[in-house]
C-alpha cells in the first residue's frame, strides 16, 4: 500500500495514534490518503518548498504530497522559443539564489542573466543613484530567470526525487474540510473525487487561496489601481545591468537578458496600460525609449496623445516625430537622463502583456495544521 | 632697536594670516574673470566651452555666482539700467526654468511655441498696420498700449548666461511677452503696477526675479502706494495669476485680430481692479 506505517509513525507512537486506528477499526471512517505534508499549489513558491521539503535529511520520512491543476510533464518538456525569451520572468536574488543552489543544475543556465548592478532614476527632478555590490569580489545582485525555465527546472528535480513525493497534477481542490472525530487533520477533497488528509498543510495556491478561504484567516486587500506591463525588446547593444526610472505614472523597469534582450515592467494607471498594450510594436519601442530618457512632462504628453485603441487622437500631432524633436533638443542640452540603459531597437511580436497590481496580507501565516506561503499570504 | 624689533613682529604676524586670505581670495577672483576670455576651454572639459546660441556666454558656477553677485549690487545702485536685472533674472532663473519647460511641453500649444521659437519682431509696416486694426483688437491694444507709454519692442537685453539654448529661448520669450501681460491685464509702466505685474509673473512661472523684483521693489514706493499695493494688488496679482491659463502657452502672434475682451475670457483673465 502507500503507507509506510514505520516512516510515518516515527516519533509519534506515544501519542494518541489515528492512523494506525483507521487501520485497526478499518471500513468504519472513510478512508482518505494520509500524508504528513501537503502542499496546495504548484507555483514556483509550492514547487520551491516541495523540493527543500523532499531535499531536507530531517524529513526524509515524511510522506509528502504536491497537488496541482497543471500539466507536470509539459512543464518539464518546455521547449523554449529560439531566440527569445518567455515575458513572465521572476528576479532571483543572491540570497535566494543560495537557497536554490540544488536547482539550479536543473535550470537552462544560458538562457538566466545575472547582474551586478542597478541604475535608478527620477525623471522629476533627475535624482540617481547607482546600486552596486560594495566589494568587487561580491557575486551578483539577482538573477533574470523565465518562469518556465525555473518550473521546468521545479519539477525535473521533483522527478528524480520520485519517491519523497507524490505529484498529484491535473487535480484542483473542491473544498478543504476538518470531519468531527479523533482526527484533526484537514481533509482535501479533489477535482477527481478522492480525498486526501494531511498533518500539515501549506497553501501555495495563490492570491485567490483555498486554504487561506478554509482557515478563516483573515487578510486584507489593496487594489493599486494600477497594471503592470511586460514586454520582452531588443536591445541596440548588450547589457547587464538593470535599470528603473520613476516616472509620475508609475516607475518603468528593464532587466537583463542574456544575448542583448531585455525584459521590461511597466507600472500604469489602467487606461494608460490599454493604450500602451494596443500601440503599434514599432512606435511602442520608441515609447519606451522615451519613458527612459526624456523629461516626465513630454512622456506624459506622448501618452496622452493615444487614443485606447492604440491609434493616434490627433490626426495632426505624429507621436513618432514628436518623440524625434524632443529627442534631438534633449541630446543637444544633454538633459537626457544620464542613468537610460541602451536603446531598444525593437519588440519580441506579441510578447507584451499585463496584469492587476494588487496587494494583499494574510492577518496570520500560520493556522491550526496549515502554513501559508508566497503569494497566497502575501502580494 | 629691541622695541623696533618687537613692533615689527607683531604687525608681520598679525597681518600675515589676513594677506594670505586676502592674496587667495585675489588670485581666484583674477583666475575667474580670465575664465571669461576661455572658460573651462581645457581639452577634455565636459561642458561646451562654445556658445550654444547667439550671445551666450558659456560659464562654470563659480563665474555665474560672481555675476549673480555682481550685478545684485549693480541693481541696487543703478535701478535704472535694466541690463543688470536682466543679468540678475537669467541666472537666477537657471533651476527654474526647467519647470517652465515642463509646463509648456505639457500643453499643445506650449509645444508649438518651443517647436517653432516665434521672436516678437516688427517690420515698421507691420508694426503700423497694428495701429490700423479696429480699436477693440488685442493687435491694436498692444500698439496703443506701446505709443502711449513710448516704448519699443525692441528694448530687449539679450540671455548670456543660460548653458541649455531651449531654456536660454524660453527666458527671452519671457521678456518678449511681458509687454503683451500690460497689455491685456491694463497695467502700466508706474512702479505699482510694474511690481504688480511681477507678483503675477512669479506666481504663473515660479522664476525668482519676479518674487525678487517684487519684494525689494515695493520698497520704492510711498507710503499710500504700498498701502494700496500690499492690501489690494499684489493679492488680485496672485489670485488673478492662479486662475488663469498660463499665460507662456499662449500664442500670442496669432490673437492680434481677436477683441481683447475675447482674449481675457479665453485666458480667464480680469483687468487690474481701479480704486477710483
Amino acid at each position: 500500500m502507500y503507507i509506510n506505517k514505520t516512516s510515518i509513525l516515527k516519533g509519534y507512537h506515544f501519542l494518541p495514534n489515528p492512523l494506525y486506528r483507521t487501520f485497526s477499526t478499518g471500513g468504519i471512517r472513510k478512508k482518505h490518503k494520509l500524508y504528513d505534508i501537503a502542499i496546495i499549489g504548484g507555483g514556483p513558491t509550492g514547487n520551491a518548498m516541495a523540493c527543500a521539503l523532499t531535499s531536507s535529511p530531517e524529513l526524509s520520512n515524511k510522506k509528502i504530497a504536491l497537488i496541482d491543476p497543471g500539466k507536470y510533464d509539459h512543464v518539464a518538456a518546455w521547449e523554449p522559443p529560439l531566440n527569445a525569451y518567455s515575458n513572465r520572468t521572476l528576479q532571483i536574488t543572491s540570497s535566494s539564489h543560495k537557497f536554490l543552489q540544488g536547482l539550479w543544475n536543473y535550470v537552462m543556465q544560458e538562457r538566466t542573466q545575472p547582474y551586478y548592478r542597478a541604475f535608478i532614476s527620477d525623471s522629476v527632478e533627475g535624482g540617481r543613484v547607482i546600486l552596486e555590490p560594495n566589494t568587487k569580489t561580491a557575486g551578483p545582485v539577482a538573477y533574470l530567470v523565465e518562469t518556465k525555465n525555473l518550473q521546468r527546472a521545479f519539477v525535473r528535480m521533483l522527478n528524480d526525487q520520485k519517491d519523497k513525493i507524490d505529484i498529484i497534477d491535473r487535480t484542483k481542490v473542491t473544498s478543504i474540510s476538518t470531519e468531527p472525530g479523533d482526527l484533526d487533520w484537514p481533509i482535501v477533497h479533489l477535482s477527481n473525487s478522492s480525498t486526501i488528509q494531511a498533518r500539515l498543510l501549506i497553501g501555495a495556491d495563490g492570491y485567490y487561496s483555498s486554504v487561506r478561504k478554509y482557515s478563516s484567516i483573515y487578510s486584507q486587500t489593496y487594489d493599486y489601481q494600477q497594471h503592470g506591463l511586460v514586454a520582452n525588446l531588443i536591445l541596440e547593444r548588450t547589457n547587464q545591468d538593470a535599470y528603473e526610472r520613476f516616472l509620475p505614472s508609475g516607475p518603468i523597469a528593464l532587466l537583463p537578458f542574456p544575448n542583448a534582450q531585455a525584459n521590461i515592467v511597466w507600472s500604469l494607471t489602467r487606461d494608460i496600460v490599454q493604450k500602451l498594450k494596443n500601440l503599434p510594436e514599432d512606435l511602442f519601442v520608441k515609447m519606451v525609449n522615451a519613458a527612459f530618457a526624456l523629461p516626465s512632462s513630454d512622456v506624459e504628453y506622448l501618452v496622452d496623445l493615444i487614443d485606447q485603441d492604440g491609434s493616434c487622437i490627433d490626426s495632426q500631432v505624429d507621436v513618432e516625430k514628436e518623440i524625434n524633436w524632443r529627442w534631438k533638443i534633449a541630446t543637444k542640452n544633454s538633459t537626457l537622463c544620464e542613468n537610460q540603459p541602451p536603446r531598444i531597437s525593437s519588440i519580441t511580436p506579441k510578447s507584451r502583456t499585463t496584469f492587476p497590481l494588487r496587494m494583499l496580507n494574510a492577518d496570520r501565516y500560520i493556522g491550526e495544521r496549515l502554513a501559508l506561503i508566497g503569494v497566497s499570504y502575501f502580494v | 632697536m629691541s622695541l623696533i624689533k618687537s613692533a615689527l613682529s607683531t604687525v608681520l604676524r598679525s597681518a600675515t594670516s589676513p594677506i594670505a586670505i586676502g592674496g587667495m581670495a585675489a588670485v581666484g577672483v583674477v583666475k575667474a574673470v580670465q575664465g571669461f576670455k576661455s572658460p573651462n576651454a581645457k581639452l577634455g572639459s565636459t561642458r561646451n566651452p562654445y556658445p550654444l546660441y547667439d550671445g551666450h556666454k558659456p560659464t562654470s558656477t563659480p563665474q555665474k555666482l560672481m555675476v549673480a553677485a555682481g550685478s545684485a549690487l549693480l541693481s541696487v545702485s543703478d535701478p535704472t539700467n535694466p541690463d543688470h536685472i536682466a543679468v540678475l533674472g537669467d541666472i537666477t532663473s537657471i533651476p527654474y526654468l526647467s519647470r517652465v519647460r515642463d509646463m509648456m511641453l505639457r500643453d499643445p500649444t506650449g509645444r508649438q511655441i518651443l517647436k517653432e521659437r516665434p521672436r516678437i519682431h516688427f517690420t515698421p509696416e507691420e508694426w503700423e498696420g497694428l495701429g490700423k486694426m479696429p480699436s477693440n483688437t488685442f493687435g491694436y491694444a498692444y500698439y496703443n498700449y506701446m505709443e502711449s507709454q513710448n516704448i519699443s519692442w525692441e528694448t530687449r537685453t539679450k540671455v548670456q548666461y543660460i548653458d541649455d539654448e531651449e531654456l536660454a529661448y524660453i527666458m527671452t520669450r519671457h521678456r518678449e511677452i511681458h509687454d503683451f501681460y500690460h497689455t491685456i491685464l491694463g497695467l502700466s509702466i508706474s512702479v505699482s503696477d510694474e511690481l504688480t505685474l511681477k507678483w503675477f509673473e512669479y506666481t504663473q512661472t515660479g522664476l525668482p526675479v519676479g518674487l525678487l523684483a517684487g519684494t525689494f521693489g515695493s520698497l520704492l514706493l510711498q507710503p499710500k502706494q504700498k498701502l494700496a499695493f500690499y492690501s489690494v494688488y499684489m493679492p488680485w496679482a496672485i489670485k488673478c495669476a492662479k486662475n488663469a491659463k498660463p499665460l507662456f502657452n499662449v500664442y500670442w502672434e496669432k490673437q492680434w485680430d481677436k477683441p481683447i475682451e475675447v482674449l481675457r475670457s479665453l485666458l480667464n483673465l480680469a483687468v487690474k481692479p481701479d480704486l477710483k
